[in-house]
């Protein structure tokens, strides 16, 4: 059985930019050898719960702050050492249009860095690279420009899917995405979108944007606070109107709307679950809400409704969720409490993690440039 | 002629106590922060980091050739020797443009990768590698195909005239031996500005006020006398005289140092400086009596004093004009360092030796 973690991250620091939250203390963590190890004693003296969060936010800085791309990958495979065959989606980011300044090296490196990794070793069956995609890039002047571009790396450079982060900010139905989503229909291509209310987002002047091309009931386009703005990019609203245009599209939600919203069944969480339902092709990724304990009844019980739970994909969102919880914690607590769970169901030992980490990735990332 | 000898011996042993405090304190941070390592990093980052097109200065760092100088994993190396700079930029740019391409095989559902990465060396008829050919050819046709930057500049700049690998190499080597002098030189002024900030930041929290020093070593001859004499004690015994320490050379491996004896040594030095400067008696430290002028005006009690609010305010405003003026001119010797400091007292001391039996003839 080949298991596929369908959220991972593995691009270092020097590909964000220094005023995203939390990059600057992971510098100095990195650069300066006295807070590292200072955070480092305060991590190991295990008291109560503020030293444990020190501790995951050295080793999240400590991941990181690898300098290379590899070095990052290594510890996730290390993660899941006697897991057999396991692959894992990576998925690439973009932030030099999220105003918030020049990351350190731009994005062009990171690809080739990561395309020149993955020739290596076992790296090219193991590591399924998705590629970020952002409208707004200079060089993107036309959406037939950007399908192109993006043609090319799917073709030469054995990408296997795309990655979304509209609360960079931009909307997922902008005019400049229509060519690839064409594309990506006709190619069966999988789409990854970030789809959770987080730390990372627009950080330029939100009142310069473009009015969205669907506005819906649910955007607050007086909303001045860019924290606060992020929601109308990110709204899963939005996705009724991608797939009105392109019903076809294969996308992933990631996150699944976030842990809170899942929790309380709120609105993120049941319009993800309704476009799930009402869609064939439309998925969404657990990846860091499986963090917080609280979500995995929940997440069981949706594995086990006829019509969503083949569509719930396995992720955990290394390393970013490393700052909450180890890597091994994570994916070992829900797949205790799922086998707990189909036990109580009396349903066989793993069949809810296989089905979320082994079968139903397959149908998602297969396109006409990858089968599982 | 003998009071300015014993003002100078004196301040200069003021001085050179403080400025062993001042260098070990700068040495032991820029040992804990690895400061000469990322100062390497970024001036390399300045000329590498080509936003046209990529960041070479990370492509070049995760080389094997120069990764495998660091002494940890999060650490970047301290040095690099030109030679190995040399190869790793020609590796790294000949290939730059030879990404791999990946097909995936359907029937096997596996990727099968058609090109390295690796530039492949060019053969002879009998199929035998020939040494060095074919790489001075793939470099320039990766520059060419580089974006216009000030980067592509350089590095067509570096193949003028070359014809074989030796040559470029030799050429990209004498480069970058010549930019290392350069960083060598900004890593100087750089730690010049340290050692100032550090001197000032130990003058204003020991309050060591070069105006208000000289002024107390010239009025007061048994301070100047006690010092001068302990000054002359502390020369004569040669153990007393600071290391000299190691010349900045981004060209040069620094010799190897382990941190805990560095450490153990500053720390020594700095706590024996401090004791020395403390047995002196000396006219530092914070005293509030002497913001207000209290020894000026004995008769002045504090709540009387406040009621001179005017009086109270200039006094403050000058103090702290004058403090200011001699926390800098402080800052300003101490950043010289204690081996300038050491050298200086010798000389005032000589002069004194010379200078004496004379007067005492008359």
């Amino acid at each position: 059985m080949i298991y596929y973690n369908c959220h991972t991250h593995i691009f270092s620091a020097q590909y964000v930019p220094n005023n995203v939250v939390g990059v600057p203390i992971m510098n100095v963590l990195a650069t300066d050898p006295i807070s590292a190890k200072l955070t480092k004693f305060f991590g190991k003296v295990r008291y109560r719960k503020l030293d444990t969060s020190v501790e995951r936010v050295a080793r999240f800085a400590e991941i990181g702050l690898g300098t290379r791309q590899e070095v990052i990958f290594n510890y996730l495979e290390d993660y899941y050492k006697g897991w057999g065959d396991v692959r894992f989606v990576v998925l690439m980011m973009d932030m030099e249009q999220m105003g918030a300044g020049n990351p350190l090296s731009n994005y062009r490196t990171q690809v080739e860095e990561l395309v020149k990794l993955r020739s290596r070793g076992t790296y090219k069956d193991k590591l399924l690279p998705f590629l970020f995609v952002d409208p707004r890039k200079a060089e993107f002047t036309t959406g037939e420009k950007l399908r192109d571009w993006v043609k090319m790396h799917f073709e030469e450079f054995g990408f296997v899917g795309i990655k979304m982060y509209p609360a960079l900010g931009y909307y997922p139905f902008d005019e400049k995405l229509d060519a690839l989503y064409a594309w990506a229909q006709e190619k069966f291509i999988p789409i990854t979108y970030h789809c959770i209310e987080g730390v990372i987002y627009y950080r330029g002047d939100v009142k310069s944007l473009r009015p969205p091309r669907f506005p819906n009931a649910k955007h607050n386009l007086t909303e001045t606070k860019n924290e606060r703005y992020q929601r109308n990019f990110t709204e899963p609203e939005n996705y009724f109107d991608v797939l009105k245009m392109f019903p076809d599209l294969k996308i992933n939600l990631g996150h699944f709307g976030g842990e809170e919203e899942i929790k309380k069944n709120g609105p993120w969480y049941q319009t993800v679950k309704k476009l799930i339902a009402e869609h064939s092709n439309v998925y969404a990724d657990v990846s860091f809400t499986l963090n917080d304990t609280g979500t995995h009844e929940q997440i069981h019980r949706d594995i086990n409704t006829q019509g969503i739970g083949e569509k719930i994909l396995f992720g955990t969102d290394y390393y970013v969720v490393e700052k909450n919880k180890d890597e091994a914690q994570l994916r070992d607590e829900l797949r205790n409490k799922l086998n707990e769970l189909d036990a109580v169901a009396g349903v066989a030992k793993d069949s809810s993690f296989n089905q979320i980490a082994a079968y139903n990735p397959i149908p998602f990332l297969s396109s006409a440039y990858y089968r599982p | 002629m003998n009071i300015f000898i014993d003002v100078a011996i004196s301040m200069a042993f003021v001085f050179l106590l403080f400025s062993i405090m001042v260098s070990g304190i700068c040495e032991m941070w820029q040992m804990l922060k690895r400061k000469r390592a990322h100062f390497l990093r970024e001036s390399l980052e300045d000329v590498f980091n080509c936003r046209q097109n990529k960041n070479y200065a990370h492509l070049l760092y995760a080389h094997p050739m120069i990764d495998r100088l660091k002494e940890r994993k999060y650490t970047y190396p301290q040095y690099i020797p030109s030679a190995i700079f040399a190869d790793a930029l020609i590796d790294v740019i000949r290939n730059d443009s030879k990404l791999p391409r990946f097909r995936f095989d359907h029937e096997k559902k596996e990727f099968v990768v058609l090109q390295s990465s690796y530039a492949v060396d060019r053969h002879d008829a009998s199929g035998n590698i020939v040494a060095g050919t074919g790489v001075v050819e793939d470099f320039a046709a990766a520059v060419e195909e580089m974006k216009e930057s000030d980067l592509k500049q350089l590095l067509r700049t570096l193949l003028l005239g070359v014809t074989n690998y030796d040559q470029l190499k030799s050429t990209t080597a004498r480069w970058f031996d010549d930019y290392m002098a350069s960083t060598t030189t900004w890593y100087k002024r750089y730690l010049t500005r340290i050692l100032f900030i550090s001197g000032l930041a130990v003058a204003i929290i020991f309050n060591v006020d070069a105006i208000h020093l000289a002024k107390s070593f010239y009025k007061d001859q048994l301070l100047r006398e006690r010092v001068a004499e302990a000054a002359i004690r502390y020369t004569q015994n040669e153990s007393n005289r600071p290391a000299t320490p190691e010349e900045v050379n981004f060209g040069k491996a620094p010799k190897p140092v382990s941190m805990d004896s560095m450490v153990k040594s500053n720390v020594d030095a700095v706590t024996q400086a401090y004791k020395d400067a403390e047995l002196l008696d000396l006219p530092i430290g914070w005293n509030i009596e002497r913001v207000v002028g209290y020894k000026k005006y004995p008769n002045f009690t504090v709540h009387s004093r406040w009621l001179k609010l005017p009086w109270f305010a200039w006094e403050l405003i000058k103090y702290i004009l004058l403090s200011l003026a001699g926390w800098l001119i402080t800052a300003a010797a101490l950043s010289y360092g204690a081996d300038y400091w050491f050298n200086m007292l010798s000389k005032f001391i000589s002069i004194r030796t010379a200078v004496k039996p004379k007067e005492e003839k008359k």
